[in-house]
């Protein structure tokens, strides 16, 4: 068989489609997951040992294994103690817990940077631990770690590829489908490499944007 | 100097390429002609030994052992077909691509290896007439609403990726909504776990993971769709092919290959198949 892209562009609106899931459980699993890395890297902080333990344990737990396993328990495994969730939930929370795990890494490696004498300052300027946390702590924080948090959405995004096994119609699960269709693998998987190079690209610029006018100094 | 030197490397690569190109489209699957002399069946009556090639990961039809053995229903039947020759059997591990590769560079002389006869391929490899057909079932869990193949249109059905069964659900049952997995064994966790109505595999797939598990149910005889399994030779040696085809029709007439369906496979051979040994 000759290549001809051609003969696959008719089939652009199922690939788009297809990583119009991909993106949506990617957003769903970076913020809600991010938010729960901040809550899960609080919890390592604070002066309740069985807490401390509990973080260290969860994060742990979902950094040291490969998301793929992480889904197979999730979406095969659980409905053995009574617990079924499609698809859809299965993703979303494998890679929701997964990316907690990664970002309170992330959070912890930020919140570490910012010098202590900052924090003395604010406080010797009467500063309340609210100001502290937001102004002093938390921007700068997200400022020196914007790179390793934009690397850890690129990343899960391509992650989220592994839905296809456990049935999730997403942008590879719609290629590989359409790829047993016509046999065209070269022309198939070339604009779905594509596709997910230019979905990474925009998340890569915006967060170069971000960095320029959200969190200049 | 530099441009003289690209100049020659360009027409050293050029070269390279269109002999190579001349080289695969030579065509290469003519087998002996029909002269009784110049047939497969007289060099293998010549040699004293067949070989056949066999799948060796495909149970029960074929299956290497640790000890580099083979048994399966495929192996018993080269076996029969050695025997009705009278020469030793040489059995030579094969795989979805290396099939008829074997057959073009004389490295064995039929193919015995759960080989569907779909029209595209009978343009480049001969088939004899089937001696089993591959069908699929229907797995559900115990209680679901299906009595017949029918049953299963508008549920949610699992199906391997790209499979003959993904082929049968999107044509036979259009209303039926497929869900793929890349493994057989997630097509079976699937039903068994609820979250899909049913799953569609192999006509013993199905029968075998009902067995082992009692909250399922299958509906396996007669098998949906068979796809006809042949033995396969090189095209052109028709002296070969009529034997091949005549021990097999002997081989159905006489029940042996039904006696030997049953025996590893536990059900009937396909009526489709069988019919071709019924007296006219």
């Amino acid at each position: 068989m000759t290549i001809n892209f051609a003969a696959v562009l008719p089939y652009l609106p199922v690939m788009l489609k297809g990583l119009g899931i991909s993106l949506e459980v990617t957003v769903l699993s970076f913020f809600i997951g991010s938010v729960l890395g901040i809550f899960v890297h609080l919890g390592r902080r604070s002066p309740f040992a069985p807490l401390r333990w509990l973080g260290a344990a969860f994060v742990e737990v979902f950094r040291n294994t490969p998301l793929l396993v992480q889904l197979y328990l999730i979406y095969f495994g659980l409905p053995q103690v009574g617990i079924n969730l499609d698809p859809f939930w299965s993703t979303l929370a494998g890679m929701t817990l997964n990316n907690a795990a990664y970002t309170s890494e992330i959070f912890r490696a930020g919140i570490e940077s910012v010098p202590t004498g900052l924090l003395e300052a604010a406080g010797a300027l009467g500063m309340r631990f609210g100001q502290t946390f937001r102004f002093i702590v938390f921007k700068p924080a997200i400022r020196n770690v914007l790179p390793a948090l934009t690397n850890q959405f690129i990343v899960l995004f391509l992650f989220s590829s592994v839905g296809s096994v456990i049935s999730l119609n997403e942008l590879t699960s719609a290629l590989a489908d359409l790829n047993q269709r016509t046999l065209r693998t070269l022309e198939i998987f070339t604009i779905g490499g594509l596709l997910y190079f230019l979905a990474s690209g925009v998340i890569a610029g915006s967060s170069r944007l971000a960095e320029r006018y959200l969190f200049r100094w | 100097m530099v441009t003289r030197k690209l100049a020659a490397l360009a027409a050293v690569l050029l070269t390279g390429a269109l002999s190579l190109t001349a080289c695969s489209n030579g065509p290469s699957n003519s087998g002996g002609s029909s002269s009784p002399a110049d047939s497969q069946l007289n060099k293998v009556l010549k040699a004293g030994t067949l070989r056949v090639a066999v799948l060796p990961d495909f149970p029960p039809w074929a299956v290497q052992k640790s000890d580099g053995s083979f048994q399966g229903y495929e192996i018993d039947i080269a076996k029969e077909l050695a025997d009705s020759l009278g020469v030793k059997l040489k059995l030579v591990p094969t795989n979805g691509d290396s099939r008829l590769p074997l057959l073009q560079s004389n490295r064995v002389d039929v193919n015995i290896s759960a080989w569907t006869a779909t029209n595209e391929r009978a343009q480049t490899a001969g088939f004899t007439i089937p001696y089993d057909a591959h069908g699929a079932g229907v797995l559900f869990k115990k209680g679901a609403d299906i009595k017949s193949y029918q049953d299963i249109a508008g549920k949610s059905v699992a199906v391997a990726r790209g499979s003959t069964n993904d082929t049968i659900l999107t044509t036979d049952f259009p209303s039926a909504k497929p869900v793929r997995f890349d493994a057989i064994t997630d097509v079976i966790s699937a039903v068994k776990t609820g979250k899909v109505d049913a799953g569609l595999e192999s006509s013993y797939t199905v029968a075998q993971a009902a067995k082992a598990d009692s909250s399922l149910d299958a509906i396996s005889s007669p098998p949906l769709d068979p796809q006809l399994v042949s033995m396969g030779v090189l095209q052109g040696d028709q002296v070969w092919m009529n034997y091949l085809n005549t021990f097999i029709r002997n081989l159905i007439a006489s029940g042996e290959d039904n006696k030997l369906h049953e025996k590893w496979l536990h059900e009937p051979l396909a009526s489709i198949v069988s019919v071709q040994g019924n007296a006219a």
